[in-house]
């Protein structure tokens, strides 16, 4: 129960050792703050987008709103099919966000297991999770995922599990390699002597001290789901019931919108950037938490 | 050494062979019978039958699998369904289209990225490093398809400097291999998806020589160089080499990502690659070809990771092997 509550206390720790850097750091504050707009807009998106995000707007004098450039009544003007681009945009950060943290989740939770196992227990059991890793590292991700997309059928569980599947593989080997050193220190040894189980001493004793770089890796895993959404989205893999800014560009990039409709292309491509962005340099700024090698300047 | 060097190499044939399991499971699953595509539904029982035997698809699934693994290695990836032409005959062009200029774009991208990684670990805690490390983080972040439109947009609509797309003019056929690749239209119609994957794979060696650059300013040798008076460009020539090998693993491991960039860039600028062609196929489902090209990808990217590893040994010395 102990070791429990402490493994929970190294979590805050580093969360709050995480915050006290951010607050000295501009970069990393400033990402922070539109990393948490965003997950805003993606809880929020659709009550507070002024339109509709797939319905055509018609002018008054009944003619179709087609791609008209920005203006007051459409800030990033509108589509081909005369749909809002901003509140397009809005919506999109839903689908991003929810792919990217469920797909980082799964991601590191594989990866964190996979890398304590194998180098808790060594030898051949190590050899099996490594040699799987590196298949996993054997695949080159889009084509995999333009497979198995086709093979299962477009939608966002798919395309989920078309990320989960492979991008594991570096939180494994990250992990692993922590595990291979925290494995030989003395509290190890101790814990051992006193008759700790293998259950116990993964779980309780050294998970723990690699939970800190778990959640780092969890920051990158939210920025590797979106941007590999954004990429299925834009070769019209996305789920097509639900607008995503990849899915976005696939429109503007088919129907050929992109030699005049610079409004329609640079919102979601923005958006991608910015949260993609922010996850790498909140992920930064922690991994000064992790490794305080990194602090001395 | 020779023994950790055989011990890679077969786990790197297993790992081949997992792969390609993988591979044959997948494609098999794939939706729809491949005659059905092939000609109207009109064709008849008998003549489906015909192909089916033709192409194999008849046998048990056990049976295909073992011709597979036989074909495999005598690199026979089949019948093209599309182009009825062998897949190797079909791929073997948009596979160099590929390496030219993936290749080309990857090569200068790690040169360049080398020496302004460098460069900003040196001169660290400055307004450069600052911009350089933003500028080349945004970058990472910027998905390649996006800056592809943005620089289509750019140049090729607006100021209508380089062609839209393709790698030739319309209707230009080559006179041989050599004409194909060295003239100035091809260098032309490059130029744009070269840019793109230029930028796109800057950043990472980047950041990476910049951090190792950062860990080799902080050993001892450099301290003793600077105090016997050794000239500023000689210590960093001095710190480059040190740093140089995390590069290395970056440079086998990019070659994965090359194979998942090239796709979607090759869509962008229409290049008749090896990832847009896989698209093609598997919207035609024209499957030897989409699992063609994705053996060829899977065992690249696979053949580097070993190569990565025997380099590292040659390159640092002071590493072990038990």
């Amino acid at each position: 129960m102990n070791k429990i509550r402490s493994s929970f206390r190294s979590v805050i720790q580093f969360l709050l050792g995480g915050i006290r850097i951010l607050r000295e750091d501009r970069v990393g504050m400033v990402s922070a703050v539109v990393l948490t707009f965003f997950i805003f807009l993606a809880v929020a998106g659709p009550s507070i987008a002024p339109y509709p995000p797939s319905e055509t707007i018609y002018l008054e004098n009944g003619m179709q709103a087609r791609l008209l450039p920005p203006s007051l009544k459409h800030p990033f003007g509108t589509t081909n099919m005369g749909q809002d681009v901003f509140s397009q945009t809005i919506v999109g950060a839903r689908i991003a966000v929810f792919i990217g943290l469920i797909s980082a989740l799964f991601i590191v939770l594989i990866g964190t297991n996979v890398g304590l196992i194998a180098g808790y227990f060594g030898k051949s059991v190590d050899d099996i999770l490594m040699r799987i890793t590196d298949v996993a590292y054997g695949i080159p991700f889009i084509p995999f995922a333009i497979v198995l997309v086709t093979l299962m059928g477009v939608g966002t569980l798919n395309i989920i599990l078309a990320i989960t599947t492979l991008m594991w593989r570096t939180t494994a080997r990250v992990i692993r390699s922590q595990v291979l050193s925290l494995r030989e220190r003395p509290f190890v040894w101790a814990a051992k002597v006193a008759g700790a189980g293998h259950f116990r001493l993964l779980y309780i004793h050294i998970a723990p001290n690699v939970l800190p770089l778990s959640l780092l890796y969890m920051a990158f895993g939210v920025a590797w789901g979106i941007m590999a959404e954004a990429s299925l989205g834009f070769l019209g893999l996305g789920d097509p019931e639900k607008i995503s800014w990849g899915q976005m560009l696939y429109f503007a990039f088919r129907s050929g919108a992109i030699r005049t409709a610079w409004w329609w292309v640079v919102p979601p491509g923005l958006s991608i950037i910015l949260v993609v962005a922010s996850c790498y340099l909140v992920g930064r700024t922690f991994e000064v938490v992790t490794n305080p090698k990194l602090q001395r300047r | 050494m020779r023994k950790y060097a055989f011990r890679r190499f077969y786990q790197t044939i297993i790992v081949l062979w997992v792969v390609m399991t993988i591979l044959f499971v997948l494609f098999r699953m794939m939706p729809g019978d491949p005659t059905s595509m092939l000609v109207d539904e009109s064709l008849d029982e008998i003549a489906r039958k015909k192909l089916l035997v033709e192409w194999g698809l008849d046998a048990p699934l056990y049976q295909q699998y073992l011709i597979f693994l036989k074909n495999l290695v005598f690199f026979n990836f089949g019948v093209s369904f599309f182009y009825r032409i062998p897949v190797w005959e079909a791929l073997y062009s948009p596979l160099f289209n590929s390496i030219v200029l993936m290749g080309t774009g990857l090569f200068i991208a790690i040169g360049l990225g080398i020496v302004s990684g460098a460069y900003l670990g040196w001169k660290r805690g400055g307004k450069m490093e600052r911009f350089g490390l933003i500028f080349s983080l945004m970058l990472r972040s910027t998905p390649i398809f996006w800056l592809g439109i943005i620089i289509l947009m750019v140049f090729s609509y607006w100021l209508a400097l380089f062609p839209t797309g393709r790698m030739r003019v319309t209707g230009y056929i080559a006179a041989n291999l050599f004409e194909t690749y060295f003239s100035m239209d091809f260098l032309w119609h490059m130029a744009l998806p070269l840019l793109t994957a230029i930028l796109h794979f800057l950043s990472d060696p980047l950041l990476v020589m910049r951090t190792s650059m950062l860990e080799v300013r902080g050993e001892e040798f450099l301290e003793f160089l600077e105090s016997i008076g050794v000239p500023e460009r000689s210590l960093i020539r001095h710190s480059m080499k040190n740093a140089l090998l995390p590069v290395v693993t970056f440079i086998a491991l990019s070659v994965g990502f090359v194979f998942g960039g090239q796709v979607l860039l090759e869509v962008v600028f229409a290049w008749p690659g090896m990832g847009r062609e896989m698209l093609l196929a598997i919207e035609r489902r024209d499957y030897p070809i989409a699992q063609g090209s994705f053996i060829i990808m899977s065992s690249m990217v696979i053949l580097m990771n070993l190569v990565v590893d025997l380099l590292y040994g040659y390159l640092d010395p002071r590493i072990k092997y038990e």
